[in-house]
């Protein structure tokens, strides 16, 4: 009977540990949202730059101030951006795969020790 | 995901696991209503400023006006210039526009919201439908399951 | 059934409330109370009292968002007056060019000759103008009354917490109280 306070104990642990990484799941979820969406912004403003002629005037906010910028460069620093996003997409995909692989693990290890603990009390019921 | 759902066989579930599909798709067809909504108003407000660049046009160039200048402060002023606009391209960025470009920008944002807003709609739709057909069955299998139990 | 609405003997009197809303009276002698009472009575009123402070704290949060977000704004318009004013008290006879917002996205330019007034939108369709002085005079003490508004509305949030609090607090004791008195029954029954 002892054993099977071990294992109880041990499940709860793992289920646990399962649903830490649940919490996780939902905060990398947000920041591929978050991703997503500033990309699809930055990508609709590049757009827009190709868009304009050669001497067309462009600006940008920082902070309450609205400065002339040079077509180049704006477009530059739109593309380096979205670049940066790109990897950044790229690099919560790889910890999301990691993180399900993970969580694979830790489920099929809870049916193993649910499995067990129901073995365990059939033992001690025989007993 | 979307086709394994729709060949899911609604009639081998229990009604446990018809409860669990409903909620879930009750929860998608909420938030695909509030997507949708949001989708809508901004469409709308696309649309009148394309309709404004269109009409400050038409204004003489020296008009008197009252504007705003924060809050709710208004002052009067003289329009110097009525044939440019500066357009937010989003991200921080704006551009000087003339307004006929202005209005052709604003057409391209409503394009693109408008193509969103028929996908939202159908992806809506379907949710309903699959809504609709999973409360049914799991009606059917719970009055079935009463007469059961009656008996 | 008169019991629902009657929460006078759950809290203080008016003496003791802040600001219209109630003081619960914190129940030191469980036993007592019970017996005057009743145990279902009593946890009827309690939980109705606990919810009318919920609907209060809801309310009072909205209230504080919305001055939250009103006071830097209005701070604001009195910078923009402010500058409006030395400017017009300056020797710059030229007019100021801005950007307005004419809509969603869309800024158009505009002129604004040397001034000492402005309109300030008041709501309701009303807009009335203001010599310098006396706008900034106004904005002010509409920045004075929320700030003291969202004063008052921390302290009303406070001291609900606190009632929320004792509530919670006397809603366990009698509870616990009647389980071990239903624990003892079977053995005096016996």
């Amino acid at each position: 009977m002892g054993s099977m306070a071990k294992t109880k104990s041990e499940l709860e642990k793992v289920i646990a540990e399962v649903r830490d990484m649940q919490k996780d799941v939902g905060k990398i979820t947000n920041q591929q949202i978050n991703l997503n969406s500033q990309l699809t912004e930055n990508r609709l403003v590049e757009q827009e730059l190709s868009l304009l002629k050669d001497d067309a005037e462009v600006f940008k906010l920082i902070g309450p101030v609205l400065i002339k910028q040079d077509l180049l460069e704006a477009k530059g620093n739109v593309s380096k951006r979205i670049n940066f996003i790109t990897s950044e997409m790229k690099r919560t995909d790889d910890q999301m795969a990691l993180l399900e692989q993970k969580q694979e693990t830790k489920r099929k290890q809870i049916m193993d020790l649910q499995m067990k603990l129901q073995e365990q009390a059939k033992q001690g019921a025989v007993q | 995901m979307e086709s394994q759902e729709g060949t899911l066989p609604l009639g081998s579930l229990n009604i446990e696991q018809l409860q669990n599909v409903q909620k879930s798709t009750e929860q998608e067809v909420q938030s695909l209503t509030e997507q949708l909504t949001q989708l809508t108003t901004a469409q709308q407000r696309i649309l009148s400023s394309k309709r404004l660049a269109k009409e400050f046009g038409k204004q003489p160039e020296g008009k008197e006006i009252l504007l705003p200048l924060s809050g709710s402060v208004y002052v009067q002023g003289k329009l110097c210039d009525t044939s440019t606009a500066m357009v937010d391209l989003g991200t921080g960025y704006y551009a000087l526009k003339t307004l006929e470009e202005a209005e052709e920008y604003f057409q391209r944002r409503a394009a693109v919201i408008k193509d969103n807003v028929d996908k939202g709609t159908q992806a809506l739709v379907q949710r309903r439908q699959m809504y609709e057909a999973v409360t049914s069955v799991l009606q059917q299998k719970m009055a079935a399951a009463q007469r059961q139990g009656a008996s | 059934m008169g019991d629902e609405a009657d929460l006078s003997w759950v809290v203080h009197g008016h003496a003791d409330e802040h600001f219209g809303i109630p003081k619960v009276i914190f129940f030191d002698d469980v036993e007592k109370v019970v017996k005057e009472h009743e145990v279902q009575n009593t946890l009827q009123n309690l939980t109705a009292l606990f919810q009318r402070y919920k609907f209060w704290e809801t309310k009072f949060m909205k209230n504080k968002q919305g001055l939250q977000q009103k006071i830097p704004d209005v701070k604001r318009t009195i910078d923009v007056v402010k500058t409006l004013q030395k400017r017009s008290n300056s020797d710059i006879d030229e007019p100021i060019t801005t950007r307005f917002e004419l809509g969603d996205q869309i800024y158009v330019k505009a002129e604004i000759p040397k001034s000492d007034s402005v309109s300030l939108w008041l709501g309701a369709n009303v807009m009335i103008e203001y010599k310098h002085e006396e706008a900034i005079e106004l904005l002010q003490k509409n920045l004075e009354t929320a700030e003291t508004n969202l004063e008052h509305l921390e302290s009303h949030l406070n001291f609900i917490r606190d009632q929320v609090n004792v509530t919670e607090v006397n809603m366990t004791r009698v509870y616990n109280y009647d389980v071990l008195q239903r624990r003892k029954q079977p053995e005096a029954s016996e």
